[in-house]
């Protein structure tokens, strides 16, 4: 038996940012966001690439839970996505310099890499992680390219390149699931509600997740 | 560098995507006599606008149809409408295909073509509809990337911009093929038009 329309009030995104919140608000799904930027104790460390991202978020989903369940019963479904790139089997950093930025953008360079998050999702006493992954093939970048690029984008970001911002310009294919890219796996989010947990999105729109002013006009194709 | 004029005959979200890479551009302000229905009706279309405008000006006309099979979905009237368009969508793959024409004074017009191939998930009945008492159909395939329609998107293969109607990989290739601009080069090399990023 799955959980109630009436219990069901809005998604907290835990150790989300703003960027997050916004493409679900695009998407018409109320949020809010939960800050809890710790990690996992020591031992994660050793895991591998996923996994490490996996165990990120079910952390701070478990983090969140603890504190919002207790005091408000199942009234939030609480996310938690950690999002990285893979490539040559390892996490790249986010860029904090400009030389690592353009470091990292060469190696991506004409290559596929892979971009995996790790997803939380936690209703009740129940959380639920799974791992997302899209294929991102960058175009063959110049160093003058590059080195622009640096110079008048924000890198700070795993992969050092935004792909709902200057990124889509070193873009040349993606495989997998766009908004995974973004930060926010909504495909899993929305299987993960539908079969762990009975709730579907779409036969609930009465439910507080959804702001329906967001969604009757957004403008068409015109 | 030449100072450029980019006109543009296309889509209001593939506008928003040259905005997004920093494209300064200024949509044609002019009437398209014809429907973009072929390539043919594509460089006519360009021609016209090219034989319009001066000689510092390149003409981008650009154009996105939705494909499942050989069938080509248009923009839903009604929910009706809508409503048999993600049946026939779902479970299946369905590819967006953006035909482009670019050229300038003195030049005959280049085209290329960008396909992007998108899977969608099974989309229930009741899910359909709640989709459809809440949401904006308005998009060919009656579903839009940025919006809860992709809740039923699987996977993306390709170029996802070219989704919302301006494919940049192929954009950048042609700019770069035939006029040696780069986007990610330089200072934006065209001139600032009526649409300010």
């Amino acid at each position: 038996m799955g959980l109630s329309t009436r219990e069901c009030k809005k998604i907290v995104i835990s150790g989300g940012t703003e960027r997050q919140k916004q493409i679900l608000e695009n998407m018409g799904i109320t949020c809010e966001l939960f800050e809890c930027n710790e990690l996992p104790d020591m031992e994660f460390k050793e895991l591998q690439n996923e996994m490490k991202l996996q165990e990120i978020a079910n952390f701070r989903g478990r983090k969140a839970a603890k504190q919002l369940v207790s005091r408000t019963r199942y009234n939030f479904v609480i996310i938690s996505v950690e999002t990285a790139v893979i490539f040559n089997k390892r996490i790249l950093k986010t860029p904090k310099t400009r030389a690592q930025a353009v470091r990292i953008l060469k190696s991506l360079s004409g290559n596929t890499h892979k971009v995996a998050s790790g997803l939380c999702v936690w209703w009740g006493q129940k959380g639920v992680t799974v791992c997302d992954e899209t294929y991102v093939k960058f175009r063959e970048l110049t160093a003058e390219e590059i080195e622009h690029y640096v110079d008048t984008e924000n890198y700070s970001f795993s992969g050092g390149y935004d792909i709902l911002g200057g990124g889509a310009k070193l873009i040349e294919s993606i495989e997998g699931s766009f908004w995974n890219v973004a930060g926010v796996p909504v495909n899993k989010i929305y299987e993960i509600l539908d079969e762990e947990y009975l709730f579907k999105l779409f036969e609930n729109t009465e439910c507080g997740m959804w702001n329906k002013d967001k969604l009757s006009d957004r403008g068409g194709i015109i | 560098m030449k100072k450029l004029k980019l006109t543009t005959v296309c889509s209001r979200p593939a506008m928003e995507v040259l905005k997004q890479i920093g494209v300064n551009f200024e949509p044609y302000g002019g009437i398209i006599p014809v429907d973009i229905d072929s390539d043919r009706a594509m460089m006519e279309i360009c021609n016209k606008i090219i034989s319009e405008s001066d000689e510092k000006t390149i003409v981008l006309v650009a154009e996105t149809g939705i494909y499942l099979k050989d069938e080509r979905l248009g923009v839903p009237g009604n929910k009706e409408e809508a409503a048999e368009q993600l049946k026939k969508l779902s479970g299946k793959t369905h590819r967006f295909i953006t035909r482009m024409c670019i050229g300038g004074a003195g030049e005959p017009p280049e085209t290329a073509v960008c396909e992007t191939k998108v899977a969608m998930k099974e989309i229930k009945e009741w899910e359909v509809r709640g989709y459809l008492s809440m949401c904006d159909f308005r998009y060919p395939g009656a579903y839009d990337l940025t919006g809860p329609g992709s809740f039923f998107v699987r996977s993306v293969q390709g170029d996802f911009n070219n989704i919302k109607g301006m494919p940049v990989s192929v954009l950048m290739e042609l700019l770069n093929n035939k006029y040696g601009i780069s986007i990610v080069n330089g200072k934006n090399i065209f001139a600032k038009g009526s649409t300010e990023k």
